[in-house]
């Protein structure tokens, strides 16, 4: 059962990791409040990903 | 409020078939009709379809999968802790020396960490997962307990046998709230009392603002990740539908911080709280909960970098009636003035009269 909770810490960190892209996607969310729909902050998220799966080595 | 639909899934009778129900079964014909649906009947198994909002069988499912884990089990019990201990403290309140207290929805015993002689003599846990009830069994509590698994939507107590109900974080997950609590009046002696402790409707909201955020940018839409939960103003006349006396609503919230959004969602698993709406989708893309935990972060976050979680929690107490219980005075039979006293041009007099 220990590993599924390893999976998920290193999920935690990678996003703790790229906090920077991480708020710049929650900041770009917040600014669309009323209007969000599909991938309104699409290149903010991609960047964001990109960072976690670069700090993860995996990619989904 | 709720529509019954005479044809179930929209099938149109058609005249030959009609006559024949009518001769078979009158009340499928002419259903009667409620402004809400009635409770069920003692010991049976339905629960009318307009109240079907959460999977019962799926939450015995994630109740037991929790609970077999025990140590990660045990280290997500803080929430559950501390409510159980509010809701003892108002139980406290009543100075009465219990014989047998039900408890319903015990999960692993939460209440009964809390409770002493001086309370009660006994405790009942009831609960639906076998496996949670069981996950402490070999820790000795001050007051002995008895465990039972008990589908708290169908309670198996006969009318007027028990002198106290108490729950502390079940009764969100009941389907038919209003027919539960008429069970449990029912099911109460008279001047019997009932105290509960269940989530409110801002339990969580910014982790449903959240997910819906992220599913709307990374996926188009929303779908059901939270549960509904009760409202504080509706308890009162629910309370009081059941018929209850006495009765005392109040409001209260726990903030838990967590290092992220991922951690919050892991620890509600393994307290066996995940989600079971019914129309839930079961799976949660990886995408989106990245998503969700970069705008919940920045939303709602505290500026040392860890993210609070709202949980709030009503109260409610309410008695059977019964005789013996204080009334209200009759109208019109006050001595003092109550504007007057509150003005302050009366203190005087008042003491004086005292």
């Amino acid at each position: 059962m220990s590993k599924p909770r390893r999976t998920v810490a290193a999920f935690s960190a990678s996003i703790a990791t790229c906090a920077s892209t991480a708020t710049a996607y929650g900041a770009c969310i917040s600014a669309t409040m009323n209007d969000v729909h599909k991938g309104v902050c699409e290149k903010e998220f991609l960047a964001f990903k990109e960072c976690v799966q670069a700090s993860m080595k995996r990619k989904w | 409020m709720h529509m019954f639909k005479v044809g179930s899934a929209g099938v149109p009778f058609t005249r030959s078939f009609l006559t024949r129900i009518t001769a078979k079964n009158n009340s499928l014909v002419r259903p009667r009709f409620y402004s809400t649906a009635p409770p069920p009947p003692v010991g049976s198994k339905t629960v009318p379809s307009t109240f079907q909002v959460f999977d019962r069988e799926a939450k015995k499912v994630q109740k037991n999968r929790a609970a077999s884990n025990v140590k990660l089990s045990r280290q997500v019990d803080y929430v559950k802790d501390e409510v159980a201990f509010r809701v003892v403290d108002r139980l406290l309140d009543i100075k009465r020396e219990f014989n047998e207290v039900v408890e319903l929805g015990s999960g692993s015993g939460h209440i009964a960490k809390h409770v002493d002689t001086d309370m009660m003599k006994k405790l009942i846990m009831c609960d639906m997962s076998e496996v949670m009830l069981s996950r402490d069994e070999e820790v000795e509590y001050e007051v002995p307990v008895e465990r039972r698994v008990v589908d708290e939507e169908n309670l198996p107590f006969p009318e007027n046998s028990l002198e106290c109900v108490i729950s502390s974080l079940s009764m969100h997950w009941i389907n038919d709230l209003p027919g539960a609590m008429i069970q449990i009046q029912r099911s109460l002696k008279p001047d019997g009392v009932f105290i509960a402790g269940l989530f409110g409707g801002d339990t969580l909201f910014e982790l449903r603002t959240s997910l819906q955020l992220a599913e709307l940018d990374r996926e188009g839409g929303i779908s059901p990740r939270i549960s509904p939960m009760a409202d504080s103003r509706d308890l009162g006349s629910l309370l009081s539908r059941a018929g209850f006396t006495l009765t005392t609503v109040d409001v209260d919230e726990v903030t838990v911080n967590y290092p992220s959004a991922i951690e919050l969602m892991e620890d509600l698993r393994a307290m066996g709280e995940s989600n079971a709406v019914i129309n839930r989708r079961g799976l949660l893309k990886r995408d989106t909960m990245l998503a969700a935990a970069a705008i919940y972060k920045e939303m709602y976050g505290n500026p040392d970098g860890t993210i609070p979680a709202t949980f709030q929690i009503l109260y409610m107490i309410g008695w059977k009636p019964s005789p013996t219980q204080n009334k209200p005075l009759e109208r019109g039979s006050a001595k003092h003035s109550l504007k007057e006293r509150l003005e302050g041009n009366d203190l005087t007099t008042t003491t004086k009269s005292q």
